[in-house]
């Protein structure tokens, strides 16, 4: 039998592991050659592809969270009370085999729990820094399942992203396709109302029906899954 | 998967881009002026007079049906079953072919299939000797890999681009794994050996305590 | 610290190995060893630890590591025979990271030949993935990748991504931009297409 310590965080961060694995966003875009299709990859050999946008992050596990820092906390305690103790004693705990290898082993497991938390918090922002990128805003049903610093980071994310594009005067989330065409032949999937374009003016978007719309736009829409690209 | 652990690279499409700036040769069935475009200029078209541009200008043109394009002579057959016997006849090297052979090839195909034709050449023919030599090529870096037992260097020479590609992520991220093996083995001999110094220099202390605060 | 945030890292450091103690331990009897029924752990205490606080201690002289049972002498003479098929997975899933960083550790009995044993087995099996024939049946790749540890698995994934990526790019009529969300119902355009074309995989099963 193993010891328990830190088993709370582990399992957090396996569990982390293995839902953002089963959900994969595909091969990372404009990089990793000749990995990653652009046509949506394939996803790994073993994981799954992520089908349904409100997966692409679990919940963030509060309950967890707060027992692993409990952990934290008491191992701390343990810490001091043992200090405390033997400096009251008037006994140097360094010199002491038994007391300093307590105090060592409270002190790994706390900065263990510390590693676990950072990396579990460090893996999902990652998640959703690159969701943002491949597939657009997260989804309503995802943003439900952030803590509220990871709603405060996502919303930041946004802005300084938004500013930095109207300070650059491009769209850095679109064009990681070479152009072949300026114009794309797409089926709409997801009802859109009228949406204005350069070039061509007004469109009806509606569920089934094609039209040619200017690259960048239908490139977004398309990552974005609300038009399914036509090859020609 | 970690990513971008493996020094990253282009996709196959976005190589396939960088070949599309290749020249090649077209007969246009139009007439005109020089075209001064960005990046250079073309022309001037002269109906059924042989005329040098880049391949995406060029199936530009084939698209709107106003030229036809010659294949580049390397795809001639006689060249492409010599090149064939002389990769099957040396195990360890490979022929120097036109860096972007494959991409090029493959617009060729999908861009001006039916030209082939016109300039004498059998399309399923060239179709099946370039899949030949792509594969013959793959089974030698296969062998080569073989021999692979450490972080070491592999020769590649005359290797295109578009075969770099396709081994670049499995070949670095092998010869990354070789590296770690290394590095454990130095790691740990370092390591020994400032233990052992340590040791020599205090061995009356029976644990070495990290002060905490 | 690059390392620091590697989740592969952190959970290779989770595998467990024996250890007996140097040394008694206050107050965490039951902590370190559930079994021990004194407040302190006794000296001489056989634990289990996580590789991270194995690691640690025996830095520190507090504790003498062994060799996990699947690195025992035995089960590795077991191995070099037949390399190429033994589940590594079931052994341990970061067979090779925990094995190099077990390399790192002092007073660990048996684990002079411990490198070069690793890097043998990789070897190894490193051949026998890229011994290939033609592109394999879904089925025949699962089974395949249910064997290895996670180190090859990530070559392998790897490879096999490359091989389907370019595939799909020569097999390709036009670029097609389509979304990284997929749609339960559309139908994945790339199955059962893996028979009929004439192209190597960079590594096959």
């Amino acid at each position: 039998m193993a010891t328990d310590f830190a088993r709370t965080a582990t399992n957090l961060l396996k569990e982390l592991k293995t839902h953002l694995e089963a959900n994969d966003l595909g091969g990372s875009l404009g990089s990793v050659g000749g990995g990653s299709g652009y046509s949506g990859g394939d996803g790994g050999v073993l994981g799954g592809l992520l089908r349904d946008p409100g997966q692409a992050l679990p919940q963030f596990k509060e309950e967890e969270v707060r027992r692993c820092l409990q952990e934290v906390a008491e191992h701390y305690e343990s810490l001091v009370s043992i200090l405390d103790a033997f400096r009251d004693q008037g006994v140097a705990w360094e010199g002491r085999p038994e007391v300093a290898s307590s105090v060592l082993i409270h002190h790994q497991a706390l900065l263990r729990n510390k590693r676990l938390l950072m990396a579990y918090q460090n893996m999902r922002l990652e998640r959703v820094k690159a969701f943002r990128w491949k597939c657009g805003r997260l989804p309503r049903s995802t943003q439900e399942k952030l803590s509220s610093p990871e709603k405060d980071f996502v919303k930041r994310y946004e802005k300084m992203l938004a500013k930095y594009q109207k300070q650059a005067g491009v769209d850095l989330t679109v064009g990681f396709y070479p152009p072949s065409e300026n114009m794309l032949k797409v089926r709409v999937v997801e009802d859109l109302g009228t949406m204005e374009f350069d070039y061509i003016g007004e469109a009806d978007l509606q569920v089934g029906t094609v039209h040619l719309l200017p690259h960048e736009d239908a490139e977004r829409l398309i990552i974005e899954g609300k038009l399914e690209h036509l090859a020609n | 998967m970690r990513e971008g652990g493996v020094a990253s690279s282009l996709t196959n499409e976005e190589l396939q881009y960088c070949a599309e700036n290749e020249t090649i040769t077209i007969i246009p069935n139009f007439s005109t002026a020089s075209l001064h475009l960005v990046n250079g200029e073309y022309g001037p078209f002269r109906a059924q007079n042989e005329a040098t541009v880049p391949f995406w200008l060029a199936s530009l043109l084939r698209k709107r049906n106003l030229c036809r394009v010659k294949p580049p002579e390397w795809m001639k057959s006689e060249a492409l079953i010599a090149v064939l016997a002389e990769e099957k006849r040396s195990p360890n090297e490979w022929q120097e072919l036109p860096h972007h052979y494959i991409e090029v090839a493959k617009l060729m195909f999908t861009a001006a299939e039916e030209d082939f034709a016109e300039f004498d050449m059998d399309v399923h023919e060239i179709r099946r000797l370039i899949d030949d030599i792509r594969l013959v090529r793959f089974d030698k870096i296969e062998k080569q890999f073989k021999q692979v037992t450490s972080a070491m260097t592999i020769r590649l020479t005359n290797f295109c681009a578009m075969e770099l590609n396709l081994m670049r992520n499995f070949l670095l991220s092998s010869l990354d794994e070789y590296y770690k093996f290394s590095t454990a083995e130095e790691s740990g001999d370092v390591q020994q050996q400032r233990q052992t110094q340590e040791m020599d220099e205090d061995e009356s202390q029976d644990f070495q305590v990290r002060q905490l605060r | 610290m690059a390392k620091y945030y590697d989740v592969d890292d952190i959970l290779a450091e989770e595998e467990t190995l024996p250890t007996v103690f140097n040394t008694s331990v206050y107050g965490l009897g039951r902590a370190l060893d559930p079994s021990c029924d004194s407040k302190d752990l006794p000296v001489g205490s056989n634990v289990n630890l996580p590789f991270w606080l194995a690691d640690f201690l025996s830095r520190r002289k507090m504790l003498k590591p062994h060799l996990p049972k699947f690195l025992k002498k035995k089960l590795r003479d077991e191995l070099q025979g037949e390399a190429e098929c033994v589940d590594l997975r079931d052994r341990c899933k970061f067979f090779y990271e925990l094995g190099r960083k077990l390399c790192t550790l002092q007073n660990l009995d048996g684990s002079e030949d411990l490198s070069a044993f690793l890097l043998n087995t990789f070897t190894s099996r490193f051949t026998g993935m890229l011994t290939t024939s033609h592109i394999c049946s879904n089925e025949k790749r699962q089974n395949y990748t249910k064997v290895l540890s996670n180190e090859e698995l990530e070559l392998f994934v790897r490879a096999q991504a490359s091989s389907k990526a370019f595939e799909k790019w020569i097999y390709s009529k036009g670029l097609k931009i389509s979304s990284r969300i997929k749609r339960n119902k559309r139908k994945r355009e790339w199955e059962g297409q893996e028979f009929r074309f004439r192209t190597r995989p960079v590594v096959s099963a």
